[in-house]
Order: structure tokens, then C-alpha cells, then sequence
């Protein structure tokens, strides 16, 4: 393979530019030459080709050559190698369709500024249409969700206790490390700092009302969004890349009474449950550690906890985790159902599903205690 | 065969074999493929010659993506030997592997655009691969296959979840076309077209292959192209191919299979009888 190259000879008293190629005119061993013989043919008329030492030649080769040349050329090329003549004939059809459409696009390109313009108007109307299409959704689901309760028949059950076990069971063993760790550091530290004050047995009531006020559920729900709305977009994404929601509404199912209803009613019954259990060892983790730095034993940490945190804060704990569930579910299965039939936005909606959930449940908590802030809870 | 005794003949023999495989694009010998117990190919021999079209047909089952995916080195065989242009695929280093893989192009039978990329960026992948061309130059190239397939050049900027689906054939069909191979694989080119959208893509590989002496490998069920289209055509059955020869040939062969395929039916519209 040799690297494509040319000389222009311009023979003395006529002018007229003869141009010798050399080597492979190949797409791959091509390079820059094409733009070079371009360059070097600018201006000329009555061009010859001499392909004497001209090797290999293919469509690309014969499009610069093409290009280069143009209708400038006096008479046929490659007539001595018939099939290098063929390849140049096909390409010069289709070189004017080539080049008017290189053309269009160089006048269709704007300014940045119009560029910005144009994405700032996309996103923004993309941004109308997403919230639309959420408020359908909902509709459709409190719709659905309603008809559940009056009619519990329509209830399909092996996919809602399916999904418990998925979703909330398979949940349990990372949601109570993670909390027992949570406990554990928030004793840790809450320590260090009352011990200045000579208040270190404080530590419990701060445990206490941290882990199950906020930590317990919280935690859960984000390690729970994370699984569980991920994997509802990709599952419910998946179906539609398949065609199988089609399918299914084409037979009569509705697919939220098939699909979207299970997953919300299964994470309403387990996100609760599930950062309960949280919430436990996330006081076994602080409780582990007051016994171990301040030696007090589990009696007095149990007797302290239920003198001085009132089970307000698990109230205020308890309430919210509902509105995790309905978030995740929510955020998850809408977010599958917009996947369109390529692998780009299956994975693009999977990201945002995660993000998406980690943030509402985050804004819901806040929201949460500020409320019950203003209660005086 | 008496004359195998005798040595001369014998080593003659092996020299037209070695000079077989250096000339003809394909040269598979004594094929065998075996997944867990089920033997799919066994003993199997085929000889693609240049400039030929060769269409494979077969019952499904018999292995004839399993044969495209060996000749592809997508897939190692159990045994034997495959040959493209001279070159022991199963033996070649990964470096020459890929300098052979710049001289063959497939088109997958559901189009395998990356989708990811817009139509004229998926055509210039293996140019931006193998060939060291300035962008506007390496478009320009692109959109001069699109031309030359037949796709309307305002498509050029689209994604492929948005082309129907002989435009998706179409622009893999460039894809494959691009750097100009010596060797074309079609696997099933007009499964899931409509009947003149086949007609049009048998005519356009039938062109193509002949304006730019193409060796063609198709694997296909459809009977209208195997009588547009195909030079000869292999039949796979019983794990090896059983018979190889001109469709108007084939017609004619006492073969269960063969003559079930080309007198059923369906065979027997497509001849217009």
C-alpha cells in the first residue's frame, strides 16, 4: 500500500497542466491529497490526467480526483484501465448530488448565537411537553389506583408481591448496613462533641431522633430509589422497546393496571417496612457504640430512649415514607414508558430516573420538615 | 478414486488447492462446528469465486449465520480451514486480521447501525477507523455512498431510529460499502422489505457488485433474489453444503430439500408458473 501522491507538470508554450498520479488513490491510503490536488488545480482549464503509475483506485480516490478536476479536463480519463474508467464514470454522476448537498449544509449552518438560541427553545419546550405528559401520567395512574381500591378484583397480585419481594425484601440486607453505619458514625461523633459540654449521655437522644426522624427513612428511600426506579425504567423501557406494552393494550391489559399499579402499591406496603427495620439497626449501630465508648449498656440506652425521644419523631419519620414510594414508582415507570425504540434513550431515561428520584425524595424530606417544623412537632 | 495413488497427481493436486486458495476470495475447507453435542457443520466445503455472487440458502437451523460468523472470524471453528484471499483467517495475527477486515464489509441482517450516530456518521465509522481523512472530505465520501445506494442525501444528518426500514438497509449498506471492499457479506439483505423495495435493493447489490466487481456472499430465503441476482447458489443441509450451481440448475436437482424449495408453494409463483 502506497500513499497516494501526484505532480503537475505544465508543459512550456501551451499551458495546459498535466497531472501524473501516483500510487494508491484509496480511501485509505488517500490523506489530505485530494485537498492538495484541489489546491494545485485551482484556476486551471484543459487539465490532462496521465495514470500511468496510477495502482489502486477506488470511488473515494476517484471523488477527489473528481472534485479536483472538475468538468476542466480535455478529454476522457482513464480510458487505458477499464475498470478505474468505470469506478471515475459512477462517481461523476453522483459527485454534483454530492456537492450540492455539502453545499446545503454549509447555508444551513448557523451562527452560535442562533445555535443557542435554538437549544435554549428546545429544552424549553421539551421541558413543557415532559411536564404535560407527567400530569397525564399521574392522571392516569390516581385514575387506575382508585379503581384499584373500589374494585380490588382488578388487583392483579403475583406481580405486586412479585415486586415486594424484588424490590422491598431484596432491599432489606443493604438498607440496614448502610444505617447501622449511619448510626454508628452519628454516635461517634455526636460524642466527641457533648463530651466538651459533659454531655456525652446526650448522644442517645440525638441518636434517637437523627436515625429515626430522618436517617431511617431517608436512607432507605434513596438506596430503594436507586434500585427500584432504575430498574422499573429499564424493565418498562425495555417492554416498550419490544413492542410488549403495545402488545398488551392491543389484548385489553392496561398496562398500569398491569404494570405501573403492582410496583406502586408493592413499594407504598414496603418502603415503610423496609426503613423501619432501617431505622432499627440504625439505633443498634448507635447503641453499639455508646456501649462500647461510654459503657453504657443497652438498658440504659433503651430506658433513655423511650424517657426522653418521643415518638413523635417516629411519626414524623413514618409519615413520609409513603411519599418516597409514590415518588420512586412514579418517577421510575413514567420515565420507562417514554422510552422510544433506541438503546441511547433507554439509557438516558435510566440515569434520569435515578437522579430524578434521589432528588424528589431529598425536596419531600425538606419539605416534610419544615412543616412539621411549623407544627412544633 | 483409483488415480489418488498416484504421487505425482496427488502433489499436483495439492498445489491446485494451495493455488486455489490464493486466487478465489473464499476458500473453505473441511468446516466443522460443534456447539456442546449438536454438530452444525461437518466436512463442510465452499469456494466463492471473485467477481461472483454466491447466495446461501437453507433451512433454518442448518447453520448458515454460524457459517457467515466463522467466515467473519466472529466465531473460531471446531475444525478446518477457512481461507479469505489466501489467508488462513483461524491463523492470522490481530493486527493482519484487521487489515484483512478493511477489505471485506457486512451488512447484519437487522442493519447494526450504531444508534448512536447520525446516518452519515455511521457510514464514515470505518473510515474514521481505518483512514486518515480530513472530516469535511471524510463527510463528502460519506455522503457520495449514500448517493451511490440510493438514500436521499437530506437524510444524511438523521438518527437511525428515525429511517424506515429499507433506508436502514440502505445506509448499512453504505456502512459496508465504504472503504471500497473487495468482499461483500449480505445476511438476508431483503428480509422485512416490501416486495418492490426488495426488487430495488436486489437490483442496486446486482449493479453495485458489477460496477465494482464485487465478490458477494448472501445469505438469503428470498427465491425472487437467488433468480435476480445470484451467479450460483449453496444449499446447506445435512451440516454440509449439498449442492452448489446456477439457479436454473438447482431447479432441476433431486435433492429433497432443494427440490421442496424450488417446487413448493412458493417456489412455484416465484417462477411464475
Amino acid at each position: 500500500m502506497s500513499k497516494a501522491d501526484f505532480t503537475v507538470q505544465t508543459a512550456s508554450g501551451e499551458g495546459n497542466p498535466v497531472v501524473s498520479l501516483k500510487g494508491d488513490w484509496t480511501a485509505v491510503s488517500l490523506r489530505d491529497a485530494g485537498e492538495r490536488l484541489t489546491a494545485a488545480l485551482k484556476g486551471k482549464t484543459n487539465i490532462r490526467i496521465d495514470s500511468a503509475e496510477l495502482k489502486a483506485f477506488d470511488t473515494a480516490g476517484a471523488y477527489a480526483v473528481r472534485s479536483a478536476v472538475g468538468d476542466n479536463c480535455d478529454d476522457d480519463l482513464f480510458t487505458e484501465h477499464d475498470s478505474h474508467q468505470r469506478v471515475y464514470a459512477l462517481v461523476c454522476d453522483l459527485q454534483p448530488k454530492v456537492a450540492e448537498a455539502q453545499a446545503k449544509t454549509a447555508r444551513n449552518a448557523f451562527s452560535p448565537i442562533v445555535n443557542a438560541l435554538a437549544a435554549v427553545g428546545h429544552s424549553t419546550a421539551e421541558l413543557l411537553a415532559d411536564l404535560r405528559n407527567l400530569n397525564i401520567f399521574i392522571g392516569q395512574l390516581v385514575t387506575v389506583s382508585f379503581l384499584s381500591f373500589v374494585t380490588p378484583g382488578r388487583i392483579r397480585w403475583t406481580p405486586l408481591v412479585a415486586q415486594m419481594q424484588q424490590a422491598g425484601l431484596g432491599a432489606l440486607p443493604v438498607v440496614c448496613v448502610t444505617n447501622f453505619f449511619v448510626g454508628a458514625v452519628v454516635a461517634f461523633l455526636g460524642i466527641l462533641q457533648l463530651q466538651a459540654f459533659g454531655a456525652s449521655v446526650f448522644a442517645v437522644e440525638l441518636i434517637g431522633i437523627s436515625v429515626l426522624r430522618e436517617f431511617g427513612p431517608v436512607i432507605a428511600a434513596v438506596l430503594m430509589a436507586g434500585r427500584s426506579a432504575s430498574s422499573f425504567t429499564a424493565e418498562i423501557g425495555a417492554m416498550k422497546m419490544n413492542q410488549e406494552i403495545d402488545a398488551m393494550r392491543v389484548m385489553g391489559i392496561n398496562p398500569f393496571d398491569a404494570l405501573i399499579f403492582p410496583r406502586l402499591a408493592a413499594l407504598i406496603l414496603t418502603v415503610p417496612l423496609v426503613s423501619f427495620v432501617g431505622s432499627m439497626a440504625g439505633l443498634f449501630g448507635g447503641l453499639i457504640v455508646v456501649w462500647g465508648t461510654l459503657g453504657y449498656g443497652p438498658n440504659f440506652f433503651l430506658g433513655r430512649m423511650s424517657e426522653y425521644v418521643p415518638f413523635v419523631n417516629y411519626f414524623v419519620g413514618f409519615i413520609k415514607t409513603p411519599l418516597f414510594a409514590i415518588a420512586i414508582t412514579v418517577i421510575g415507570c413514567r420515565l420507562g414508558m417514554i422510552v422510544t425504540s433506541d438503546v441511547i434513550s433507554l439509557g438516558k431515561q435510566v440515569t434520569r430516573a435515578v437522579v430524578q428520584a434521589i432528588f424528589t425524595i431529598i425536596l419531600i424530606d425538606a419539605a416534610i420538615a419544615m412543616m412539621f417544623n411549623g407544627f412544633n412537632f | 478414486m483409483a488415480h489418488m495413488d498416484d504421487p505425482d497427481i496427488e502433489a499436483t493436486e495439492a498445489a491446485q488447492a494451495e493455488a486455489g486458495r490464493a486466487v478465489h476470495p473464499i476458500v473453505i475447507e473441511g468446516l466443522r462446528n460443534q456447539f456442546g453435542s449438536t454438530v452444525v457443520h461437518e466436512g463442510l466445503d465452499l469456494t466463492v469465486e471473485r467477481g461472483k455472487v454466491l447466495g446461501v440458502v437453507g433451512g433454518s437451523g442448518t447453520g448458515k449465520t454460524v457459517l457467515l460468523n466463522s467466515i467473519l472470524g466472529l466465531q473460531r471453528p471446531t475444525g478446518g480451514s477457512i481461507h479469505l484471499f489466501g489467508q488462513d483467517i483461524t491463523k492470522l495475527s490481530e493486527k493482519k486480521m484487521r487489515a484483512m477486515q478493511s477489505r471485506f464489509g457486512v451488512l447484519f441482517q437487522s442493519g447494526a447501525l450504531f444508534s448512536a450516530l447520525s446516518v452519515v456518521e455511521n457510514i464514515c465509522v470505518p473510515l474514521t477507523e481505518y483512514a486518515r481523512l480530513k472530516p469535511a472530505m471524510a463527510r463528502e465520501i460519506g455522503l457520495l455512498k449514500m448517493a451511490l445506494v440510493g438514500l436521499p442525501l437530506d437524510a444524511a444528518d438523521k438518527r437511525p431510529s428515525e429511517l424506515s426500514g429499507g433506508m436502514i438497509k440502505r445506509t448499512a449498506l453504505a456502512r459496508a460499502l465504504v472503504l471500497d471492499p473487495e468482499l461483500l457479506f449480505l445476511d438476508e439483505p431483503t428480509a422485512g422489505l416490501d416486495p418492490i423495495g426488495a426488487a430495488a435493493f436486489d437490483n442496486l447489490i446486482r449493479e453495485l457488485s458489477d460496477s465494482l466487481n464485487l465478490t458477494v456472499f448472501m445469505i438469503t430465503h428470498d427465491l425472487d433474489s437467488l433468480y435476480a441476482i445470484c451467479d450460483e447458489v449453496a444449499v446447506l443441509a445435512d451440516r454440509q453444503v449439498v449442492e452448489k450451481a446456477p439457479p436454473k440448475v438447482l431447479e432441476k436437482s433431486e435433492h429433497p430439500w432443494i427440490h421442496e424449495y424450488f417446487h413448493g408453494p412458493r417456489g412455484r409463483v416465484s417462477k411464475g408458473e
